[in-house]
């Protein structure tokens, strides 16, 4: 069975006898701070130059990119490093369209060991000359205490990852990711018949979600 | 020693999943299960597959796996419209799966304490309750043979009785309908008494718990590691062999 420390029994309210504490006091070493994994983007689409072509590539009308790339904006950056909000500024910023995320889990049962899980966005495009491939990625979209068990993650479809570069504010780049939202059913409760939670993609949902990487 | 690889992946799942072919066969609801499981997406980790269930011949650990993984949901898809004759079973059918399935995710902790054993106790015992409704699915060729006699036997009686009897065309077929559902009734009453779940696998996911307490998690000992090292180890040395004493060279590559 797995040996655990005294930061982790003490963090997890732990009712130690006063020997084992005294004990492992003086084998106690400095903990060392878990490594801090970043989105890795990888698989570089040389087709794409700017928020034009990115509209064109993913067969999304530009209108579409513009209004959600001015929401995400509004509402997660802070108000003097906002993207520019005139659609002729905005179509002309610098964007790499990327279709392969390197996203740290971590691993079940351990509290400082991340696996790597490489998802797949390919848009139109064939993924090795077979079907193309969106993979669904869980969103953190609240605190855990939302959606039950789902821990305030939903799932959702990724449609693209890019990485967009505001010239203007000291070439600024923001990592994001295009995606199609699901809804839970149910409140994320579980169902009493197979124990499963169930989402669902509504038919009104947006079709196009922006938002940064750091929430996959 | 439990192995997961032949008790649980190859073992009760395959058996799980030969009960579960007979019960959408018998509910005609094999077309819905075919198609939730042919529209599962990729996803790190886990292979959809292209082919329906029973288009697969062979069947191996890892795929075993990813069945785990996914048949519970696949099935609930596949029974989420029940008839009303329909609802109360297949409710036990989900729940034996849903019980089935989580143990089988206990069982893969790769830590342990008292609680997570006894959850897993329990969940073995639960699923001896409610494994039942599969045992008209697990019938023996033996079995099959003698329902099948009795239902000659039946049906000769049947036909004696009513020979001697005239009676109109419209009673003769409700005195039919009768005596089918009578057979049936019979029948099943026979292959309820014959038909049983002893055997070794079934019996060994009892002994998981134990096994944990005096040797640690049930994952360390699965045969999947040793199988993965052979196709590497050694067959993979046989083939770069001349296969003239292929022995020493399997060895010297590994030396």
């Amino acid at each position: 069975m797995r040996l655990l420390n005294l930061v982790f029994l003490r963090r997890a309210g732990a009712d130690l006898p006063a020997a084992v504490v005294e004990y492992l006091e003086e084998t106690l070493t400095a903990p060392s701070a878990p490594p801090v994994y970043r989105r890795m983007l990888k698989g570089y689409r040389d087709d794409v130059r700017d928020v034009a072509d990115f509209g064109r590539a993913l067969k999304v009308s530009p209108e579409t990119i513009c209004r959600e790339l001015i929401r995400y904006s509004r509402l997660s950056l802070p108000l003097g490093r906002r993207l520019p909000e005139h659609p002729a500024i905005l179509r002309s910023l610098p964007v790499e369209l990327l279709t392969y995320p390197k996203i740290p889990v971590l691993v079940f049962q351990e509290i400082d060991v991340d696996d790597i899980h490489g998802a797949r966005c390919t848009g139109d495009q064939l993924f090795r000359n077979q079907a193309s491939r969106n993979d669904s990625v869980w969103i953190q979209v609240g605190g855990e205490h939302m959606y039950g068990p789902l821990r305030g993650r939903l799932p959702a479809k990724l449609l693209a990852l890019f990485k967009i570069r505001d010239y203007r504010h000291e070439e600024e780049v923001y990592r994001l990711a295009g995606i199609q939202m699901m809804s839970v059913v149910n409140s994320g409760r579980p169902s009493e018949v197979h124990g499963l939670v169930t989402v669902q993609l509504r038919e009104y949902a947006r079709e196009w979600t922006i938002l940064y990487i750091g929430t996959i | 020693m439990p192995d997961f690889l032949h008790t649980i992946y190859l073992g009760l799942f395959k058996h799980m999943m030969d009960w579960i072919q007979g019960f959408l066969k018998k509910n005609s609801h094999q077309q819905a299960f075919k198609n939730a499981w042919k529209a599962l997406p990729t996803y790190p980790g886990f292979l959809g597959s292209t082919k329906a269930y029973r288009e697969v011949t062979q069947w191996q650990g890892k795929d075993m796996r990813n069945l785990c993984r996914c048949l519970l949901g696949v099935l609930a898809v596949a029974l989420r419209q029940p008839d009303n004759s329909q609802i109360h079973t297949f409710k036990r059918v989900l729940t034996c799966v849903w019980i089935l399935c989580d143990f089988t995710m206990m069982a893969q902790y790769r830590s342990h304490t008292a609680e997570t054993i006894k959850y897993m106790e329990d969940y073995a015992e639960r699923f001896d309750e409610k494994k039942d409704i599969f045992l008209e699915f697990r019938v023996s060729k033996r079995t099959q043979a003698k329902a099948d006699e009795l239902r000659g036997e039946l049906r000769t009686q049947r036909m004696m009785v009513n020979e001697s009897v005239a009676k109109s065309t419209r009673q003769r077929r409700l005195i039919q309908e009768q005596d089918r559902a009578k057979e049936n009734d019979q029948c099943m009453d026979l292959i309820n008494a014959e038909s049983h779940f002893n055997f070794v696998k079934m019996h060994l996911i009892s002994h998981f718990g134990d096994h944990i307490y005096q040797f640690g998690n049930i994952h360390m000992f699965s045969t999947v590691y040793g199988e993965l090292a052979h196709k590497e180890q050694i067959m993979d040395g046989y083939r770069r062999s001349n296969k003239n004493n292929p022995a020493q060279r399997i060895l010297s590559s590994y030396g």
